[in-house]
C-alpha cells in the first residue's frame, strides 16, 4: 500500500534520531519508545496541516519529540524510574545514508555547544532537556532573572553563528 | 504604546515559548511588520531547535517499529494525502537531498543552497578543494555542502557496497557523481588493524591501477563517512569502489591492505 510504505519511510528515515533526543529528555528506554510512538502518530495526524515552508520534516519532529518528552519527564517525577534500558538495534540498511549523516550532523552541533562558556551552554540545556522557563533556571541556579536572560540570548545567538559557519 | 525595543527584547522569551498569550499576540502583530525583528525570532528559534539535533541517532528495537507502524495503520489512511515530502520527491537518493535541502530551507543547519552553488563554482577547482576536504579542521561546512551537491545532481549514481568477508556485517552506501565527486556512508565497520585506517579506492577493469580517494571519517563507533571531490586528473568512471585498510599516514601508491567493502 502506498501510503504504508510512507509510513514505514517516514519511520526508517526519521525514527533514531526521535529515539535518540526522546531517550536523552527522559533518561528511560521505555518512555523514549512511548514518546517515539506518540510523536509519530501525532505527525500522521497532522501532517497534511504543517506548512513546509517553515521548515524541515526532522525539524517539525524534533520540536513535537521534545515537547512529548517533557512532558513525560513531568509527568513521571512522581513515579520511580522506569524499565531497565533496552538495547538499540542496529541501523535498517535503507537508512544508513540519512542516520549516517545525521550523526554526522549531530557530532557538529554537539561541538558547537561544547565551545559555548559553560554557563550558557547549562543555562540552554536545562531549557531545552528539561524544559525549565528563565524564572525556573535562575532559581535552580540561585542566579537573578536579568542574567539568566541575557545568558540565553547571547547562547541562542552564539550557537546560531556557529551553526552557520 | 511598545517600542521596537522593547519587542527586540521579548523575543527570547517568545522563542523559549514564556510569554502569554496576550504578549505573544502582540509579538506576532509586530514581526508580521518587522523584518529585523523576524529575522531576529528566526535565527534565535533555529538556534534552539538545532540543539534537538545534538542527540546521537540510535536506532530502537524492531518491536517499537511493528508497534509505531500498527498505530499508523489503525489511524486508516492518515492524513489527507500521505506526509508531503519535501520538495515534491519521494524518498531514496533524491529524497535524502531533498531532506539536506529542506534541512537547508528550515536552516537548522549549516548547507543553503546559496553556498552550494558558490561551493559548485568552486568546484572546478578541484585541488584547492580536495585540500581543503583533507584537513579535518574544515570538514564541517564545506562537507555538508559537497555532500549535497552531489546527491542533489540527477545523475548522481548510487552504489550499495558489500563486505568481502562473511563475517562482516557492515552496512555501505556509495554515491558517485563523476563531476562533483563521491559520497560513501558505512555504519557497523569494525575496528581497523591497529595503525592503520580505512581507505576508499576507484578501482577499473583492464589492469589500471587504482586511484585513492581518501580514508573514511568516523566520529563514532562503527559509522563513517567520506566526502570527496573527484581526484584529481581522475578521468572516466570506475568499475568499483573499493575499501581496504592502509597505514595511518594513507597509503603510498597502491593499495596494500586487507580488501573489505566492493561494489557494485
Amino acid at each position: 500500500m502506498h501510503q504504508m510504505d510512507t509510513a514505514a519511510e517516514l519511520y526508517d528515515r526519521y525514527a533514531a534520531q526521535v529515539y535518540a533526543l526522546a531517550r536523552r529528555i527522559v533518561r528511560d528506554d521505555g518512555d523514549a519508545e512511548d514518546v517515539v510512538q506518540e510523536v509519530f502518530a501525532q505527525a500522521w495526524r497532522t501532517a497534511s496541516t504543517y506548512d513546509w515552508s517553515r521548515g524541515s520534516v526532522i525539524g517539525w519532529l524534533l520540536m513535537m519529540t521534545r515537547t512529548r518528552a517533557i512532558d513525560k519527564l513531568r509527568s513521571r517525577r512522581s513515579r520511580p524510574d522506569g524499565d531497565a534500558s533496552i538495547p538499540p538495534d542496529s541501523l535498517p540498511a535503507a537508512a544508513v545514508p540519512d542516520i549516517v549523516l545525521a550523526a554526522e550532523q549531530a557530532s557538529i552541533v554537539r561541538e558547537a555547544l561544547l565551545a559555548l562558556p559553560e554557563p550558557q551552554r547549562t543555562a540552554l540545556e536545562l531549557a531545552y532537556y528539561e524544559g525549565l522557563t528563565q524564572a525556573e533556571i535562575a532559581e535552580r541556579l540561585a542566579e537573578p532573572l536579568g542574567t539568566i536572560k541575557t545568558r540565553m540570548r547571547t547562547a541562542l545567538t552564539t550557537l546560531r553563528a556557529r551553526l552557520r559557519a | 504604546m511598545e517600542r521596537h525595543d522593547d519587542y527586540s527584547a521579548l523575543l527570547t522569551d517568545y522563542v523559549l515559548g514564556e510569554l502569554g498569550a496576550e504578549d505573544r499576540r502582540r509579538v506576532d502583530e509586530h514581526l508580521a511588520h518587522c523584518a529585523e525583528c523576524a529575522a531576529q525570532a528566526r535565527e534565535l528559534g533555529l538556534a534552539f531547535q538545532g540543539i534537538g539535533f545534538a542527540a546521537e541517532p540510535i536506532a530502537p528495537r524492531p518491536e517499537l517499529r511493528a508497534r509505531v507502524l500498527a498505530t499508523l495503520s489503525a489511524q486508516q489512511a492518515g492524513p489527507s494525502g500521505e506526509v508531503r515530502r519535501a520538495a515534491g520527491v519521494g524518498y531514496g537518493p533524491l529524497a535524502l537531498a531533498a531532506g539536506l535541502a529542506a534541512l537547508a530551507l528550515g536552516g537548522a543547519l549549516i548547507v543553503s543552497y546559496q553556498r552550494s552553488a558558490v561551493l559548485q563554482e568552486e568546484l572546478t577547482e578541484r585541488g584547492r578543494l580536495q585540500a581543503k576536504l583533507e584537513k579535518l579542521a574544515d570538514m564541517g561546512a564545506d562537507r555538508e555542502d559537497l555532500a549535497a551537491a552531489i546527491l542533489t545532481a540527477p545523475d548522481t549514481q548510487r552504489v550499495d557496497l558489500a563486505p568481502l568477508k562473511s563475517s562482516l556485517d557492515t552496512v555501505a552506501q556509495a554515491y558517485w557523481h563523476p563531476k562533483r565527486g563521491l559520497l560513501l556512508v558505512v555504519d557497523r565497520m569494525p575496528k581497523p588493524p591497529p595503525g592503520r585506517v580505512y581507505h576508499v579506492w576507484l578501482s577499473y577493469d583492464g589492469g589500471r591501477p587504482p586511484t585513492s580517494v581518501g580514508s573514511i571519517q568516523f566520529r563514532s563507533a562503527g559509522r563513517g563517512v567520506l566526502i570527496a571531490a573527484v581526484p584529481r586528473g581522475f578521468t572516466g568512471g570506475p568499475a568499483r569502489i573499493l575499501v581496504t585498510d592502509e597505514p595511518e599516514g594513507g597509503p603510498v601508491g597502491l593499495p596494500t591492505g586487507n580488501k573489505y567493502l566492493v561494489g557494485p
